[in-house]
């Protein structure tokens, strides 16, 4: 039998090369800033830096747990294995050139990571894990090239800005403004991913150029890369669409 | 029923929509600008509302402290500006002010933005406009209050 290398999306267009690596797990994604694990709590809002992850009581070894063969099978994630509460974290991205769109997180997320629950809406996208898990992705996710400080923003709650104009000084449109331009250039956090106010500002770095926002994007854009340009992937879309509406992904009907 | 042109003796509706949401200190200089260029009648804007505390969600009530909601002074009115500027609507007495309008919002605007003329306020009352007002007498404010508002403006019968 023929050996089938992985495409993970189709297209030959720079945007399907992003897509592509964003999904492929084998690829590293490039670390752009360095966001430390007690801003990263400190933005999520689930514990206080340095508290302790609270979890289930009696400790998990302590607990008789009926046998199981899955259990045996599969290797725990740590959230799973100290047994941590589920926790979530939540990203909007902006239409205009965000290097990640909620679609391709979710996708991405199936790929890379184990043990979470992604849910996918227009504007935002939510993963939901075990405490621990989640802080590391939210921190994979700031740190890499997923995220753009003025295109991204981490939101609990009040997700509406991705579909609306830029503000003045370039970021996103939010309501709560949770995120602030400051005078040297970069992008901080003021509030927490529902809203509070925070004590500290945490930076998140600068804002990329429109260059190297196109060059980064996963979207495709009339004035940017259209996708009627890649010919492989309008093909890929009619595929899915019309096995969809011809038999809801039952294709043996 | 007059329709509020009638009143105003003017035709001529401007749409301004800048490229990117505005705020306060742009929008009180653009619209300062505007306001005192002969020949504007009326204007009203919108633009994506900025509460003034966190309307739902864990943080329900939180106050947001948006420095873009502030007071603005417009041609010597003061008010409280709740929204990041999307879209101008002029409303113009006199042809010439167009041009007028266009080459000042080339120095003025902090960005691009597309001007067109067109039909932008509503003539006549609608029937929410009477459930929350009553009869309004001055047809001036037709297409200047905010439906969806829960303000009670004192411009009708109600």
């Amino acid at each position: 039998m023929a050996e089938y290398k992985k495409q993970y999306y189709p297209g030959k267009s720079k945007i399907s090369e992003n897509r592509k690596n964003l999904l492929d797990p084998e690829y590293e994604l490039e670390k752009q800033r360095e966001v430390s694990d007690e801003d990263v709590a400190l933005i999520l809002g689930h514990r206080a830096p340095g508290e302790a992850y609270k979890s289930v009581h009696p400790p998990l070894e302590e607990m008789q747990e009926p046998d199981c063969p899955i259990r045996e099978l599969v290797e725990p994630t740590e959230g799973a294995k100290a047994g941590d509460r589920v926790r979530y974290t939540q990203f909007t991205d902006s239409m205009y050139f965000a290097p990640a769109t909620p679609y391709v997180r979710a996708w991405m997320m199936h790929n890379r990571y184990r043990g979470v629950d992604t849910g996918t809406l227009s504007g935002r996208w939510i993963v939901e894990a075990r405490e621990r898990d989640v802080e590391q992705m939210t921190k994979d996710l700031l740190e890499s090239e997923v995220y753009e400080p003025a295109l991204c923003s981490m939101r609990g709650a009040t997700v509406h800005g991705h579909s609306l104009r830029l503000l003045e000084n370039g970021l996103m449109f939010d309501m709560l403004r949770r995120t602030e331009l400051g005078e040297d250039g970069n992008v901080y956090y003021v509030k927490n991913q529902i809203g509070e106010p925070l004590d500290k500002k945490i930076s998140v770095g600068k804002p990329l150029t429109e260059d190297e926002r196109k060059e980064k994007t996963t979207i495709f854009r009339k004035d940017g890369i259209g996708i009627r340009s890649d010919e492989e992937v309008v093909q890929f879309v009619q595929r899915i669409h019309r096995s969809r509406s011809m038999a809801g992904y039952q294709l043996k009907i | 029923m007059t329709n509020s042109t009638e009143i105003t003796g003017s035709t001529i509706q401007v749409e301004i929509i800048p490229q990117r949401l505005l705020g306060a200190d742009s929008t009180e200089r653009i619209l300062d600008t505007l306001s005192e260029i002969g020949g504007v009648t009326r204007i009203a804007i919108q633009g994506p509302r900025l509460p003034y505390t966190i309307p739902y969600g864990p943080a329900k009530g939180v106050p947001v402290n948006n420095p873009d909601r502030r007071e603005i002074t417009v041609g010597g009115i003061v008010f409280e500006l709740k929204i990041n500027l999307g879209r101008i609507l002029l409303e113009l007495g006199d042809k010439d002010a167009f041009g007028t309008i266009k080459e000042t919002l080339n120095e003025i605007m902090p960005c691009r933005f597309s001007i067109k003329r067109g039909k932008f306020f509503k003539e006549r009352m609608t029937t929410s406009d009477y459930a929350k007002y009553g009869v309004i007498k001055d047809k001036r404010v037709l297409g200047l209050v905010d439906p969806r508002s829960n303000e009670i403006y004192e411009l009708g019968s109600k």
